[in-house]
């Protein structure tokens, strides 16, 4: 590579890396705790998932009280459970028979216990889980705006990783093995640039294919709708699979509606190791009504094995239309490889942690570029104006960047001791704390001490949290360990140890400061 | 060490088409291809390709648009190639529609 293209790629790097910085550290901090969103949210409500991501065995009485409520003749139904959590994902489609007389004859949407069967909408049931969640993808900034935005932060972080690749290519082997702690501050930050950029660099580029992927297919799909399906975009996603089953209505009454259980008894004999987990049902109780089961094989079985099985009732006909025990089609492999990969949910707590620990690398990868960033502009010969104008720029930076970990951490604190919180009061103590936070550490004009304040904090905070959860819900994590509530018993471990080693941090940089 | 400014341009019109030819050539010749596949071996099959190459493909191509010397020719590349593939496209539909 020539000295012109060197230095192109070069500044094509800082400059994408730049614009993008704050963001993508706001995609990856977030992102990094929703590896264990459904662990968080269990340890918020203090209720364990019963059967991981599946549909409980007994489906048949969350059915008779949804029946109860908003009478499921001649409605589509769905039930899912695509997340590790108690509570089931209920959609109901609108009355198709104009004779049945309901208070609630429109589409509902909410979730059920399957214990209690207790009712909830999305607001009530929302949490700090699905807040950082949510935040990964930049819901809450001018929604939907947001979800673009997210999604072209992925694609320039693709960018930036691919030119960041090119500039490092030479010397890609002996920068890895270079660390000078002691030399100056800069070389610090560079050497810990490159050689995290490079462990963390498959995982940093599945994840900003698949994050692209997530956010802004409609890019490219849609120029495929109007040229090749004659403008029909519901054509294209069907060709997809990302449709929902549907059947005509009869509008005949079956003489007897089935029980549902035996159809999925049905299913997981047939199939044994197969994970239900979402449940399609059209036309309940018309003569044309069908039940379409979905899930795959255990992740421990099979890595790419979805399975749908339908059955038609009137008939008592079953049709598989995918069969988990033979090859997935293409289509399927690639949507499943997206997914997991992303989610890093296929390999147990280990690839979790892993995860976890891969996108806080990232994070810091992203911070060392900006200090990298600043201190090779914070030079004598650099007009006065300019310099103070980069300081400005990298010291906000890090205030909004470094106050999201005590942010967190106390949010967490608060949910657990004022639970049930609303959707707004989460919302809004998040990021008005987090403002707060930002400004104060920009006030104080030391990029040390928004380091040290974060560290600081955030395991105060952090240690805070079992102490929390044990005065709420009088269980201590063994307590909770030898019960088995693993979900909430890894929360409170998880933020010690997270507190812990930050801690440790801390005292690490405080001493050198004393010195 | 930020990159030597002798070799960037200081234009910001010569920067501006630049960055239209990266972004906006690099993503009609990367949708295009993709389109053309898709219509000649198997949409489903390509289309799902497209969701993760498509994103690849555009971000080298993006920065391939930086690699000729002067900015021009890239652009010209870059557009050239879109009306090429766009007319072959284009025949390629008329030609399915008339056989269906």
């Amino acid at each position: 590579m020539n000295n012109r293209l060197y230095n192109l790629f070069f500044n094509l790097h800082t400059v994408s890396g730049i614009v993008i910085s704050v963001a993508l550290y706001i995609i990856f901090f977030a992102g990094s705790f929703s590896f264990f969103r459904d662990d968080i949210i269990a340890w918020e409500r203090n209720q364990n998932e019963l059967s991981a991501d599946n549909l409980p065995a007994q489906i048949n009485p969350v059915l008779d009280s949804i029946h109860e409520r908003y009478n499921l003749n001649s409605r589509d139904i769905t039930l899912k459970t695509y997340y590790e959590e108690r509570r089931i994902a209920v959609s109901l489609g609108a009355l198709k028979d104009s004779l049945i007389t309901n208070n609630n004859p429109g589409a509902q949407f909410f979730y059920i216990d399957p214990l209690t069967y207790k009712q909830q909408s999305y607001a009530e049931s929302y949490t700090l889980g699905e807040f950082l969640y949510r935040l990964h993808f930049l819901t809450q900034f001018f929604y939907p705006v947001g979800y673009y935005i997210s999604g072209f932060v992925a694609f320039f972080f693709l960018f930036a990783i691919l030119t960041g690749l090119l500039i490092h290519w030479k010397k890609i082997l002996s920068n890895f093995y270079t660390f000078r702690p002691l030399a100056k501050l800069k070389t610090m930050w560079t050497d810990a640039h490159t050689a995290l950029g490079m462990i963390g660099l498959p995982f940093q580029f599945v994840l900003a294919v698949s994050g692209a992927f997530f956010m802004l297919k409609v890019l490219l799909l849609t120029p495929a709708a109007v040229s090749l399906y004659g403008g029909n975009e519901a054509a294209v996603y069907q060709d997809l699979e990302f449709d929902v089953p549907s059947y005509n209505f009869e509008n005949k009454r079956l003489e007897k509606t089935p029980k549902l259980d035996s159809y999925l008894l049905k299913v997981r004999d047939d199939w044994p190791g197969f994970n239900v987990n979402e449940l399609v049902i059209n036309n309940y109780g018309d003569q044309n009504m069908h039940i379409t089961v979905k899930g795959h094989q255990d992740y421990t079985e099979k890595f790419n094995a979805p399975g749908t099985s339908v059955f038609a009732v009137a008939s008592g006909e079953n049709t598989i239309v995918k069969n988990p025990y033979s090859d997935a089609s293409y289509l399927d492999s690639v949507k499943n490889v997206m997914y997991r990969l992303h989610f890093g949910d296929y390999g147990g707590y280990l690839l979790r942690i892993i995860s976890f620990l891969l996108g806080i690398i990232t994070c810091v990868v992203i911070i060392s570029g900006v200090l990298i960033w600043l201190l090779s502009r914070d030079k004598k010969n650099i007009p006065l104006k300019k310099q103070k104008f980069y300081r400005r720029v990298a010291l906000t930076y890090l205030a909004i960047c470094l106050s999201m970990y005590p942010v967190t951490a106390l949010s967490f604190v608060v949910v657990k001791l004022a639970y049930p919180l609303t959707e707004n009061s989460i919302y809004w103590f998040y990021l008005i704390t987090w403002t707060l936070a930002s400004a104060y550490l920009i006030f104080k004009k030391d990029r040390g001490y928004c380091i040290r304040f974060s560290l600081l904090w955030g395991s105060i905070f952090g240690l805070i949290v079992p102490i929390a959860n044990y005065s709420i819900t009088k269980t201590t994590f063994w307590e909770n360990l030898s019960m088995g509530n693993y979900q909430i018993a890894f929360v409170d471990v998880f933020w010690i140890a997270l507190a812990l080693c930050t801690l440790f941090a801390y005292l690490k940089v405080r001493k050198k400061t004393n010195n | 060490m930020p990159a030597n400014s002798k070799y960037l341009t200081s234009s910001p019109v010569q920067r501006a088409i630049r960055l239209l030819t990266g972004f906006v050539g690099g993503y009609l010749v990367t949708t295009l291809l993709h389109l053309i596949a898709a219509a000649y071996i198997s949409k489903s099959v390509i289309l799902i390709t497209f969701t993760f190459s498509g994103f690849i493909i555009w971000a080298v191509l993006f920065i391939v648009a930086y690699i000729p010397k002067k900015a021009w020719q890239a652009s010209l590349t870059y557009f050239g190639v879109t009306g090429v593939l766009a007319l072959i496209l284009f025949f390629t539909n008329t030609y399915n529609s008339v056989l269906s």
